[in-house]
C-alpha cells in the first residue's frame, strides 16, 4: 500500500553497494599510491558512510528518514505519514516514533547530521587524489542532507559549498608525487565539482517532492477531517427537522386535545351533557388530524419529496382547514386569501408556510384566548432593487432573465392577552425556534415574530419560485424594498 | 601585465565603492532585476574567459582556484542576503531609487554588509596575488571577476527570494 518502504531498501542496497565498490575500487587501484594519511582520510569517510546506512535502517526511516525525525522535532502533521511507513517496517521503530519522548528521533537526527558532514568532508578530501572516486561519499551526503525536509535548506547548501570548497583547495594544493597513478586534470576537476553540483539538484529535486507530498497528506487528513464534520452536521440537522416536525404535530394537536378536555370538564361539571358530548366530538376529530399530520410528517420525514412543485391552491386548502380545525376549538379566525391559484410553490415552503400558521395559531390560542386572529396570505412581488442585489449571488442569471420574483407571505395577527394557564406558560420558544430554522434554509425565506401596535405578529414569507435570491432581511427593510403589488396580474409572471 | 592589474585595481576601487553604497542604502527589492544583473555579467564573463587566448593553457590549479573563489563568491553573497534587513518600500525610497512601481520592499546590509564586503575583496586580492605569484593564469582576469561578481549576486538574490517567499506566505 505504501511504496517508501520498500523505496527505502532499495535506497539502502544502493548504499550498500556504493560502499562495496568504492572500497573495492580504493584497495585495487590506490593501494600503496596514496599516502597512508590519505587512507585514514578515506577509511573514516567509509565508516561514517556504513554509520548512516546503520542509523537509517534502525530508525526505520531510509529514505523517509527525514519524516521520522521531522516529526519527532517539529510533532507536524507528517505523524500519520511515519506512522504508516514505519508501521510496516519494524515494529521496534514504530514504538521509537510513537513514544512521546522525542530523544532518540533528535538523537538519531544528530548522528546523521555529524555522519554526513563527516561523509563530505572526508570524500571532499579523497576526491582529488583518488581521481574522483571519492566523490561518492560526497554525492550521498549531499543528495540526502539536501533532501532531508527536516533540516532547513542552508544545513545541505552549506555541506555542497563547504565540500565543492574543500575539493578545490585539496586540488590547489596537490603536488603530484611521481608514483601517482596519474594528475588530476582541470576537466577531472571541473567533472568531479559540476557532480556534487549536480547531486545538489538532485536533491533540492527530491526534497520539493517531499514536500509536495507532505503537504498531500495533509490536505487528504483535511478533507477527511472536514467530511467527518459535515457528515455530524448532516446527523445535527437532520435531528432538528424531527424535533421540528415532532414538536409542530404534536403540540398542535394535544393543545387542542387539553382545550377540549378542559372545555368538557367544566361543561360535565355544569351538567350540560349535550355540549360535553359536542366537545368530545371535536376532540376526536382533533385527535383523528393530529394521527393523520402525524403519519403525514413521518412519511415526509421518510420520503422527503422537497422538490415538487405545488400549486398555490393547494397550499391555500391546507392552511383553510387549519383555521377550520381552530374555529372548531373555538378560534375567532377572520381569514384573508389572495394567492393566484396556479402560482408555484416549493413542497418544502409549503410545509414550511402551513407549520407557520399551525403554529401562529396554537401560540394565540396559547397566550390569548379568546382574542380574534387575523390570518392574511397573499404573493408579493419583490422590486427591481432586491433583485440587483440578487443578481451578484450564483443564481444571478436565473434572477436576472426573472427580474419580478415572487414571495408568498403570511401574516397572522392577534391582540395581545394573558398567559393565565399552564397551558401558556409551556413552549419555551421551541416553536418559534424551529420556524425560524424552517425559514433560514429556504430560498427567500424569512420570518419575524413580536409585538407590533399592541399586536403579536407572525410575518413569514418564502418565494414562491426556486430562485436562490432575495433574502430580505428585516421588516423594515422589506417595506422599503417590496411592494405589496397588485398580485394577481404581476405575480404570475413571476 | 601592469596595465591589466591597473585596470583590476580601477575596477576593484569602482565596485568596492559603488557596492559599498548599496550596501548602506535601502534600495527597492525587484527580484527580476536582482536576478537579471549577475546573469548578464555571469555571460559576459564566461565568453570572456572561453575568448582568452591563454585558455588551452588552464591548469588544474586554475580551475580549483576558480571553484574556490566562487564558492567562497557565493557563501559571502549568502551571508549577505541573510544579514539584509527587509521594509516595506516608501514613496521617497520609490522616488530615489527612481522605481517605476515594482517592488513592495526595499532592502539594506548596513555596516556589516559593508565590512563583509570589504573583507570578500581583499581575500579576493590576496588570493589573486597568491595565485599568480603560483603561476595561475587567470586567477586576475577580469572575466574572474566578473564571474565572481555574478556568483555573489546570484547567491543574494536566492537567499532574497526564500526570505521574501517566507514573508508573504506569513502575509507581511
Amino acid at each position: 500500500m505504501n511504496p517508501q518502504p520498500r523505496t527505502g531498501w532499495l535506497s539502502v542496497a544502493l548504499n550498500l553497494f556504493g560502499v562495496i565498490v568504492v572500497t573495492w575500487a580504493l584497495i585495487g587501484n590506490f593501494s600503496g599510491v596514496l599516502a597512508t594519511g590519505m587512507f585514514v582520510v578515506c577509511g573514516v569517510g567509509l565508516v561514517a558512510w556504513l554509520f548512516a546506512i546503520v542509523i537509517s535502517v534502525l530508525t526505520g526511516s531510509v529514505l523517509t528518514g527525514s519524516v521520522l525525525t521531522g516529526s519527532v522535532l517539529t510533532g507536524s502533521v507528517l505523524t500519520g505519514s511515519v506512522l504508516n511507513s514505519t508501521s510496516t517496517s519494524t515494529s521496534t521503530s514504530l514504538s521509537t516514533s510513537s513514544t512521546a519522548t522525542a530523544s532518540p528521533g533528535v538523537a538519531a537526527d544528530r548522528a546523521l547530521f555529524v555522519a554526513f558532514i563527516v561523509m563530505a568532508v572526508c570524500g571532499a578530501i579523497a576526491a582529488p587524489p583518488t581521481l574522483g572516486l571519492f566523490v561518492a561519499l560526497v554525492v550521498a551526503a549531499v543528495i540526502r542532507s539536501v533532501a532531508n525536509t527536516s533540516w532547513p535548506l542552508w544545513f545541505g547548501m552549506a555541506i555542497v559549498l563547504g565540500s565543492m570548497g574543500i575539493v578545490a583547495l585539496v586540488a590547489l594544493t596537490e603536488h603530484p608525487s611521481p608514483q601517482a597513478v596519474g594528475s588530476l586534470s582541470p576537466l577531472g576537476l571541473l567533472a568531479i565539482e559540476g557532480g556534487i553540483a549536480v547531486s545538489a539538484l538532485g536533491g533540492l529535486s527530491r526534497r520539493q517532492y517531499r514536500i509536495a507530498e507532505a503537504q498531500a497528506n495533509a490536505l487528504r487528513e483535511e478533507r477527511l477531517d472536514a467530511r467527518e464534520k459535515q457528515s455530524a452536521l448532516a446527523t445535527l440537522s437532520e435531528r432538528q427537522a424531527m424535533a421540528r416536525e415532532i414538536h409542530d404535530v404534536l403540540a398542535h394537536s394535544l393543545g387542542g386535545l387539553v382545550i377540549q378536555l378542559d372545555a368538557v370538564d367544566a361543561l360535565l361539571e355544569s351538567g350540560d351533557v349535550g355540549a360535553a358530548e359536542t366537545r368530545v366530538r371535536d376532540a376526536r376529530q382533533l385527535a383523528a388530524s393530529g394521527l393523520a399530520e402525524a403519519r403525514r410528517a413521518v412519511d415526509a420525514l421518510r420520503e422527503p419529496d422537497a422538490t415538487a412543485l405545488i400549486r398555490a391552491s393547494d397550499l391555500t386548502a391546507a392552511l383553510g382547514e387549519l383555521v377550520e380545525a381552530n374555529r372548531a376549538l373555538g378560534g375567532h379566525v377572520e381569514y384573508r386569501d389572495s394567492l393566484p391559484p396556479e402560482l408555484p410553490v416549493s413542497g418544502e415552503a409549503a410545509l414550511a408556510l402551513r407549520r407557520a400558521l399551525q403554529e401562529a395559531l396554537t401560540n394565540a390560542r396559547k397566550h390569548a384566548a379568546g382574542q380574534p386572529v387575523e390570518v392574511v396570505v397573499e404573493a408579493v412581488v419583490v422590486v427591481e432593487a432586491v433583485v440587483v442585489e440578487a443578481a451578484v449571488t450564483e443564481d444571478a442569471t436565473a434572477a436576472a432573465a426573472n427580474p419580478a420574483t415572487s414571495l408568498v407571505r403570511i401574516r397572522v395577527s392577534n391582540p395581545l392577552g394573558h398567559a393565565h394557564d399552564a397551558l401558556g406558560a409551556s413552549g419555551y420558544r421551541h416553536g418559534l425556534n424551529g420556524m425560524a430554522e424552517r425559514f433560514d434554509r429556504l430560498p427567500g425565506g424569512e420570518v419575524s415574530a413580536g409585538v407590533v401596535g399592541g399586536s403579536f405578529v407572525v410575518d413569514a414569507s418564502v418565494g414562491s419560485a426556486r430562485v436562490r435570491s432575495a433574502r430580505v432581511r428585516s421588516a423594515s427593510d422589506r417595506s422599503a424594498r417590496v411592494a405589496d403589488a397588485s398580485v394577481a396580474g404581476e405575480a404570475d409572471d413571476a | 601585465m601592469n596595465t591589466q592589474l591597473l585596470v583590476n585595481a580601477a575596477l576593484i576601487v569602482v565596485a568596492v565603492g559603488w557596492m559599498g553604497l548599496r550596501q548602506l542604502n535601502w534600495r527597492p527589492v525587484e527580484l527580476a532585476r536582482m536576478w537579471r544583473s549577475p546573469l548578464i555579467l555571469g555571460a559576459i564573463g564566461l565568453v570572456t574567459l572561453v575568448n582568452s587566448s591563454n585558455l588551452s593553457h588552464i591548469t588544474t590549479f586554475d580551475v580549483g582556484v576558480l571553484v574556490f573563489e566562487i564558492i567562497i563568491s557565493l557563501a559571502v553573497g549568502s551571508a549577505l542576503g541573510v544579514m539584509a534587513k527587509f521594509r516595506p518600500i516608501t514613496a521617497q525610497g520609490r522616488a530615489e531609487a527612481h522605481d517605476d512601481g515594482g517592488a513592495t520592499l526595499e532592502s539594506r546590509t548596513g555596516w556589516w554588509g559593508f565590512a563583509l564586503w570589504v573583507a570578500f575583496i581583499v581575500l579576493r586580492i590576496g588570493i589573486d596575488v597568491g595565485a599568480g605569484a603560483m603561476g595561475s593564469q587567470i586567477a586576475s582576469s577580469t572575466a574572474m571577476i566578473l564571474i565572481l561578481l555574478a556568483a555573489n549576486r546570484v547567491a543574494r538574490s536566492a537567499v532574497f527570494a526564500a526570505r521574501i517567499g517566507r514573508l508573504t506566505s506569513v502575509g507581511v
